[in-house]
């Protein structure tokens, strides 16, 4: 029998515009996603019987439902560790439709934080209950380690320093990213290509990791998916792309943004697990994939994520992206969208709206006959696939 | 005690579970969570041993000789409580157990990796004492 996990199917994505001020409200924001999924997948606001989010949205589930008419919910889940939910809201989409708890879940992320508050910038105090027990709130401020760039530079200088990366390495990334996203009208770097030189006069951030470009676009938008099961999804108005596999992981001492309490910080251990996990599940390896995203709130995320997944040997990343591996036409295109860094930063899930272009063949960066696309988010992961 | 340096830096933040640290701080201890029970050290600190469910865990003081895991200075956005950039560190203390600290009185140059440090301790603007380290290789400073 075949495993009920890899029967699901995303039947419409919706998004809005990616700006720096949506002009409208956060709620707003999410609904239009909403409706837009929905119009896609040629389903109405009364069919959604669960509904999956992840930490850090301040959109409620109660809300969203007023709003839209949404009669009754049988499952709703809100994940852990930040951005990196945003791929294990998949899966336990796919878990509610595989086990019959739900039969229709959308997955939203939409968020002001361009315009109404400011992601990046440093904190004097937690910005609320939700995330008091970080590391960084309680044991960085007072040492300057008060906002998400900071926390990922320190982890990753030993890495370098263990690999000889330097920042123009990393740079290497953010320039494909850029070329990708010049040429995604849906971009917020669309038409603006940069050079590594720009990438290194770009102003430091932590010093000798980040720089500004290494940095993710802090946007207003939102984004929607509506899972189902394959077999529905058929017999709907969108073009669905199949869950070929998914995962998630949340190891012991892996907290998000200042994962330094592992045995070895230099691997990004839930990605690992997750990657293990993934193939196993779809049946397949990271030969087959066409196209990879990679979460990328900030460059050496991309650089774990490359290794955990097996597309290169740890310490060879950033080598294996300056060989033009990542380019449409290489070995393993790489967050075609131009990722979080250049597309937008809606917290991972504007991805998964780049894997289901990849795979209906529309995107703007098209590889081509890609079929199979992986989306990682550090704790999860999925391989889409075209059915 | 030798009169403390003032910082601006920030106070941390107050919780039930890690008041503890910046009490020992304030006695000139660099103190880490022990089980009484079966001697692990846990940090971040935890109202419960992980390893034998035990719950009684009490403050232990370190050696305050390290090494350096990673360094960098943050520069953009400016951090809060800084007239410089900080250099943020993550020091291996000798007993085996990772903290988020600064490095003072040292540029970033002349830090390298797995460097020996040892603990100091400075004032935040209000008052609140904190351990900060500093190069072994350049004295007990102040």
């Amino acid at each position: 029998m075949s495993n009920p996990m890899t029967q699901c199917a995303i039947a419409g994505i919706g998004q809005t515009e990616f700006s720096t001020n949506s002009g409208r409200s956060e709620l707003r924001v999410a609904c239009d996603a909403i409706l837009a999924a929905l119009d896609d997948a040629g389903l109405e606001a009364r069919d959604i019987d669960g509904i999956v989010t992840y930490t850090i949205d301040n959109n409620d589930e109660v809300s969203l439902m007023r709003a839209l008419g949404i009669e009754d919910l049988k499952y709703s889940v809100r994940l852990p560790m930040g951005g990196g939910g945003s791929a294990m809201t998949l899966h336990h989409a796919c878990a509610a439709v595989a086990s019959g708890a739900a039969s229709t879940v959308v997955i939203w992320r939409a968020m002001n934080e361009r315009s109404e508050y400011r992601f990046g910038q440093p904190k004097d105090t937690p910005s609320g209950s939700r995330i008091s027990d970080m590391t960084y709130t309680i044991w960085g401020i007072p040492y300057g380690l008060q906002f998400p760039g900071a926390c990922s530079a320190l982890g990753f200088q030993r890495y370098m320093a263990k690999y000889g990366v330097t920042n123009a390495d990393l740079g290497h990334i953010v320039v494909q990213q850029r070329a990708y996203a010049a040429t995604n009208p849906l971009a917020r770097f669309y038409q603006r290509p940069i050079t590594l030189d720009d990438h290194q006069n770009s102003k430091w951030i932590a010093d000798p990791v980040l720089r500004l470009f290494d940095c993710c676009q802090e946007s207003d938008g939102g984004v929607a998916l509506i899972v189902t099961s394959r077999e529905r999804a058929r017999d709907l108005k969108g073009q669905h792309v199949r869950i070929l596999g998914s995962a998630a992981s949340i190891p012991y001492n892996v907290e998000p943004l200042t994962p330094y309490y592992t045995e070895d910080p230099m691997i990004m251990q839930q990605s690992v697990n997750s990657a293990r996990r993934v193939f196993e599940a779809a049946g397949v390896g990271p030969k087959d994939i066409d196209v990879a995203l990679l979460y990328d709130a900030f460059t050496p995320e991309v650089v774990h994520q490359l290794e955990a997944y097996g597309f290169c040997g740890d310490g060879e990343a950033c080598d294996f992206v300056k060989s033009g591996a990542c380019a449409i036409d290489g070995e393993l295109p790489l967050n075609t969208n131009g990722g979080l860094i250049s597309e937008a930063y809606i917290h991972g899930l504007n991805m998964v709206t780049e894997g289901v272009r990849q795979l209906r063949g529309v995107a703007s960066n098209q590889r081509e006959g890609a079929e199979l696309v992986l989306f990682s988010s550090g704790n999860g992961a999925v391989i889409l696939a075209r059915d | 005690m030798t009169q403390l340096r003032q910082s601006k830096r920030l106070d941390p933040m107050s919780t039930r579970n890690t008041d503890w640290f910046w009490d020992e701080a304030e006695q000139g201890r660099l103190s880490i969570q022990k089980c009484t029970q079966c001697g692990h050290l846990h940090h971040p600190p935890r109202p419960v041993c992980p390893d034998c469910h035990c719950l009684e865990l009490a403050p232990a003081q370190m050696s305050g000789r390290g090494t350096v895991y990673s360094r960098i200075q943050v520069h953009y956005p400016p951090p809060i409580g800084f007239d410089e950039p900080p250099i943020i560190a993550l020091i291996d203390l000798e007993e085996g157990v990772r903290l988020i600290s600064n490095l003072v009185d040292a540029t970033l140059d002349e830090i390298e990796i797995d460097a020996p440090v040892v603990v100091d301790f400075e004032l935040s603007a209000k008052g609140k004492t904190l351990p900060v380290f500093r190069l072994a290789s350049k004295g007990s400073g102040a």
